[in-house]
Order: structure tokens, then sequence, then C-alpha cells
């Protein structure tokens, strides 16, 4: 048997209400040591808050003036002591009621939380697993074909299609000696009258060529190399990729403060603006590679090409959005090239072909 | 007069009714907790935003004291965190989800997608009634004065609805509505607020509103006048345009300048007439207000609420953000300061009532943003 006096170490006048009304009575409190006496109004039968069960309304700090508690056991009832130094011995008594331990007992588990999630991130990062890649993989064809239909109309806003039926029918000859090595993919390739050089990947297996790139090859086979590049690029799906990448991040934010979706709309523009990373430039070039000697097209159209376009715009102006930005890295790809076996080749196109190609745009005036 | 909590001890220990007195205690260290809260959030990329709020709010309620006793803020930040991604995962994602399936199903120009905008923005504004319905009753039901629960009655969507409908007929009233509005609302939840097992009464008519209002209006239509002549002049005065032939007059960057000061006054004036007339609102609606034999007295006024206001716009300005719980503590004090309680009330009338059974909090005033604090 303990003796309460023995432990008894101060006394304070608090405020005591049961929380079946709003009424508050006058208490005495006393620090023992299983917890908090309490004894409210006079002559009434003390009773004993254990200081494991206390919680208090706020954390409390050493310097704080009052305190107001409650106990698990009896939900609802409210002890409020205006009282510095009992606060400062509860704050003994009871650690787990400070501002420092309330703080860590929620932070602690989100930071872990965080902290995994930060790792998960890295370990993702490091393995090169990409989880815009893996969603890009689940899309189903007709909306892949959709969305590139989306990005094609964007991108030839203003600007004129090329599709003289002569034209039509050699780009369809190349484009069929091509899907040899594409896995049975059929690439839908349109020309726009536009007097940028460059070339664009977009989602279902569709591609864009300009009218400059086609005027500035030197021949069939340098077309050739840059479709079969562009095929690699949407092969290993990385049109689908960089729009559920943009997707998932600028067009969110933007609804989310308002806009009208804009961002969905200009996807076409941030595909020429957004160059792919140098692995997946890699990877399309290893396509490319694959596919022009399975075509048995020389490879020396393919390397040429970015060689010769690199060695014309460099010193001058590169464009906002001419190929060297979009398509880097020409010397390793030369270097590429020229490492590969030599094997038997023919022209990509015949020279009626080639000629039909050129004059795709028919009489059209270039756009700029 | 004010109890202060020397007097607590010396309160009369009575059954009955007991005179009601508001104060506000001031609690240290809301600075040290804005900028802990700041550094947590960045570690935890930013989800301990909710578990901060929380933090933030307990000491806002514990600072308001009646009869020396101070409120008690008894909601988590898992609750709030929890109902956050109840309605981003529940009703934001879908809606952009669905938008987004429309905009490439159909083009961004179709009627489809145009129609889709229209419905998504009627059905935003509707759920911003519905979030300011719910975000005070979760408020209140997290928050009790000697172990006693406050709550919100009445249903949500009908807030909503006549928070809808009427903000619809502002433009075609010419603003008109917005006494009778404010009223209505007002009416709506004030009248559905319990303390405990009793309600609040909410007994205001928005005629006497109208005076101010009248004034209010036809100041600010003098004032944008004022100002477009001001500007007008400003311009003149600094670099009359070059009046060329056959050319629209151009503005020199010097009086592009020089109307930056005439905008700024023409802001505060506005700001200024805005608060007069929130004040007497304030005063309004409490003066109309009342819980069992308790009325208020509203003390607002135009000076310092408009003070308030701007001290807090730069509070948040200057620190980026950073001291937004002092900022809402300091509008929080300006409530409690401009409070006055008559009367008493019968405290050992007032039962306990039952839990609100809401376990989620606030989600939509957080996505939409129209919490205050």
């Amino acid at each position: 048997m303990s003796t309460p006096f023995r432990t008894i170490v101060d006394t304070y006048e608090g405020r005591f209400s049961d929380g079946r009304t709003a009424a508050g009575l006058p208490a005495t409190v006393r620090l023992v040591s299983q917890g908090l006496e309490i004894a409210p109004g006079a002559g009434q039968v003390p009773f004993v808050w254990s200081y494991r069960d206390l919680a208090a309304a706020t954390p409390i700090g050493r310097r704080a003036g009052d305190v107001l508690l409650s106990c698990a056991v009896t939900p609802g009832a409210t002890l409020f002591v205006s009282d510095q130094a009992f606060v400062a011995a509860l704050a003994d008594k009871a650690s787990h009621l400070t501002t420092v331990s309330q703080r860590w007992r929620f932070a602690r588990p989100l930071l872990a939380v965080c902290a995994l999630f930060a790792l998960a991130v890295a370990a993702l990062w490091v393995a090169d697993v990409s989880p815009a890649r893996g969603l890009a993989g689940l899309l189903p064809m007709e909306l892949r074909r959709s969305l590139g239909r989306q990005v094609v109309r964007s991108m030839s806003q203003g600007r004129g299609t090329c599709d003289t039926p002569e034209g039509r029918a050699a780009l369809g000859r190349l484009t069929e000696r091509l899907a040899v090595a594409t896995g049975g993919k059929r690439f839908d390739i349109r020309v726009l009258n536009w007097s940028l050089v460059n070339a664009f990947a977009a989602p279902g297996e569709q591609i864009v060529l300009t009218r400059g790139l086609i005027e500035q090859a030197i021949g069939p086979d340098e077309v050739a190399g840059v479709l079969a590049h562009e095929m690699g690029h949407g092969l290993e799906l990385h049109p689908e990729t960089a729009i559920i990448r943009v997707v998932g991040l600028s067009a969110a934010v933007e609804l989310m403060l308002g806009g009208n979706g804009g961002a969905l709309a200009n996807i076409g523009l941030v595909l020429t603006q957004l160059g792919y990373s140098r692995a997946a430039e890699r990877e399309a070039d290893a396509h490319a590679l694959r596919i022009l000697e399975t075509a048995h097209i020389s490879l020396q159209g393919f390397a040429g090409f970015f060689k010769r376009v690199e060695d014309r715009e460099r010193g001058s102006v590169i464009g906002e959005i001419g190929l060297l930005r979009t398509h880097p890295f020409s010397a390793e790809r030369a270097r590429l090239a020229e490492q590969r076996p030599a094997y038997p080749a023919t022209p990509a196109l015949t020279d009626d072909d080639w000629r039909a190609l050129r004059g795709i745009c028919g009489n059209q005036p270039m756009h700029p | 007069m004010p109890i202060g909590s020397d007097s607590l001890a010396a309160a009369p220990q009575r059954f009955g009714a007991e005179p009601l007195a508001i104060t506000w205690k001031q609690q240290s260290g809301l600075i040290g907790l804005s900028i802990v809260n700041f550094i947590l959030r960045i570690l935890t990329l930013g989800i301990y935003h909710f578990w901060g709020k929380t933090e933030v709010r307990r000491r806002i309620w514990s600072a308001i004291r009646l009869n020396g006793e101070p409120l008690e803020y008894t909601g988590t930040g898992m609750e709030l965190f929890v109902g956050f991604l109840v309605v981003l995962f529940g009703v934001f994602l879908p809606f952009l989800l669905v938008g987004g399936v429309l905009v490439y199903a159909y083009g961004q120009q179709s009627g489809v997608v145009r129609a889709y905008y229209v419905l998504a923005y009627v059905v935003f504004f509707f759920l911003i009634g519905v979030a300011i319905h719910r975000a005070l009753r979760y408020r209140l039901a997290r928050t009790r004065w000697r172990g006693i629960r406050g709550a919100l009655e009445g249903s949500s969507l009908r807030f909503a609805w006549t928070y809808l409908w009427t903000a619809v007929l502002i433009p075609f009233t010419l603003f008109w509505i917005i006494p009778w509005r404010a009223t209505k609302l007002q009416g709506l939840l004030s009248n559905d607020m319990r303390f405990g097992n009793r309600p609040f009464r909410f007994m205001a008519r928005s005629g006497p509103l109208y005076g101010r209002f009248a004034i209010a209006w036809i100041g600010t239509i003098v004032l944008f006048l004022a100002m477009s002549a001001g500007v007008g002049l400003s311009i003149y005065l600094v670099a009359p345009p070059a009046a060329v032939p056959g050319q629209p007059p151009t503005v020199s960057p010097g009086a592009a300048l020089a109307i930056v000061p005439v905008i700024v006054v023409f802001y505060l004036l506005f700001g200024l007439i805005v608060a007069w007339y929130q004040a007497g609102v304030f005063n309004h609606f409490a003066a109309h207000t009342s819980y069992e034999g308790a009325t208020f007295r509203g003390k607002a006024t135009a000076w310092s609420l408009i003070w308030l206001v701007i001290s807090n716009m730069l509070i948040m300005l200057v620190t980026f953000g950073l001291l937004a719980p002092v900022a809402q503590a300091r509008a929080v004090r300006y409530m409690v300061d401009r409070l006055g309680i008559d009367g008493a009330v019968p405290v050992t009338d007032i039962m306990q009532r039952a839990e609100d059974p809401m376990r989620r909090g606030e989600g939509l005033s957080q996505v939409f943003d129209v919490d205050a604090f």
C-alpha cells in the first residue's frame, strides 16, 4: 500500500469540466507518482488521471503559462490549469506532451515515408526504369493513333501538307522498303510544307518530315536514314513517353491553375521543342542502323546527313527548333556508322522516285 | 469586463447562468513554429503541410479564451490529409482525365469540349459552396470548450445551391444583390451552428446594410471615374502624347510610370471603401446573432480592418508566405478583439452533443483554397 502523502509534490488550482455540460468547477490538482490527482469542487472524491493517458490541447513548452488537459479514459472531460510552475512540473512527469516530442511523433513517420520515396525514385533512376515509359506501353493503339493525329494536326497548323500523287507513291515505296525491319509496324509519314530542316516522330507510328529536310538531303539514302531514326523513336514509344511526362506535369498544373487545356493542345509544339535524352537517341540510332541494314540501304546517308547539317550550321545561328537542337551527337553517330561492317547496298529510291519525292510539294510556295 | 486568467481560481462556483467574455491570449512561439513547419514541409515533399496546419490551428484556437478558458482544436493532420486525397482522386483528377479524353476525342475547339468547360465552371462554383459549408462543419465539430463540441447542421448541398444561384445574379443586379446574398448565406450558416445541444440564432435582415452599400457602390463608381481622369491627366502632364496626324498617340515610359501612384491611391481608397462596408456587415451580423441568453456586439471599424488587411498582406509578401500562421493568428485576433458578448448563458443546461460522424477534413476547401486558416 502506498501512502499518497509521501509522493505529493505540490498543489495547484485549476478548473475541471466533466464534458457532459458546459459548466466548469474549481478543482485542486496534485502531481502524484501515478498521475494527476484531481479533486473537483469542495468535498468531492479525488480521482487520478494517469500521466500516460494525458493529452494536451497544444503541445506544452516550459514557458507556457497554462495547459488544457484531457484524459483518454474519460473522453470529453477537461482540466485547465493556468500556472507556469504546474506546466513545468508536468513537462517533467509527462514528457510526451512537450512540443518537441509531439512534433516528432507526426513528422518522423512522414520523413521516413518520404525518404523511402526518394530512395525509390533514385533506384528507378539508377535502374533506368521510367514509369512514363511503362504507361506508354499500356496505351491502346487506337488512343496512340488519335494522340498522334492530334500532334500532327497541331504541327501542320498554318502549313500545307505536301502530297502530289507521284511524291506519295515514292514515299510509300521507301516506307515499304524500310518496313521489312519494323516488325510489321506500318509507319504513316506526312511531309509538311515547312522550310525548317527537321523530322519528328509522333505517337501511333506517325512521322512528320519537313520540306526543308527533303530539299537539303543530297540523296534518297539521307532521307531514308532520317526516317529510320525517327522510326526507331516510334518503335521505342519515345513520343508517347514524352507526352505522358508533359501531360502528367504541365497540363495538370495548368488545369489546376484554372487554365483551359492549352498545354494539351500545344503538345505538338512541345514535341518540336523537346529533345530526347541521350539514351533515347542511342536507342533510336540502334534501330536505325538495324532497319537500314535489313533494307540494304547504305549507312553513309544516315551518318552523312546529320554531319553535313552540323557543319553547315556550325558558326551560324542555329534555328529555334533546328535539327541540331533536337538531334545532337552527329559525330558520335557518324563514328557508329563507320564501325559497322560493310554490306551490299542499293540506293533507297530509284532516280525517278527520288525526283518525285523532291517534288512532293508540287508548286506550293515554301512556308517559312 | 474581460475575465483574465488570474481570476480563474476566483471564478464563482455557480450553477446556472454564467456571463461570458471573449479574450485573446497571445501564444508565444508562432514564428518558430512557422519556420519549423516550413522546413518539415520541404523535407516531406509537402505532405507535412496538413500536420503543420493542424499544429497552427491548435495554437490559434488555444489563444481564444472564453472566461479565461481556451478553445480546443481536436482535428488531426491525418484527417486533413485523407480529405485532401479523397477530393484530389475522387473529384479533381477524374475531371482532368475526362477533360483530357474529350480534348483528344473531339479536339480543343469542339462544341463538346466547350460545353464541358462551361459545365465544369458551374460544377466548380457549386463545389466551392459545398467546400465552405463542409470546412465550417469540420472546424466546428473539432472545436471544444470545456469539453463541449460545436457543430454545423443542415445540408451543404442546399447552402451550395444558394451560393451558386445568388452568385450568378451578381452581375445581372449590378452587384446590388451582394448585401442580401451575404445575409442569406450567413443566416444559412449561423442558424445551423450549435454549441453543445443549443443553437445559435441569426435574425439579421439585409435592409439596414443597403445604406452603407449604396454609398460604397456610388463611391466606387466615382472613384473609378476619378482614377480614369487621373491617369489621363498624369499622362498629359508628364508627357503630352505627340499628336502625329494619322497615327494613334503613343505613351512614353515616363508617363507610364506616372500613372503608378494614381493606381496605388485608387487601390488604397477602394480597399478603404470595401473595408468600411465590410466592417458594417461584421457589426450588423454580430448584433443580430445570439446564443441562448448571450448576444454579440461587433466593434469593427474601417481603419482597423484595412490596417489588418494591408499589414497581413505585407507579412505574407515580405516573408513569401513563410509567416502565414502569424497573419492567420492576427486575423482571428482581430475578430476576437472586435467581438463583445453581453448576457449570460446557462452553462449547466448546455449538454454535450453526439459526435459528428464526419471523419475526413475539408478536402474540397483545401483543393479550392477557400479556407482562411
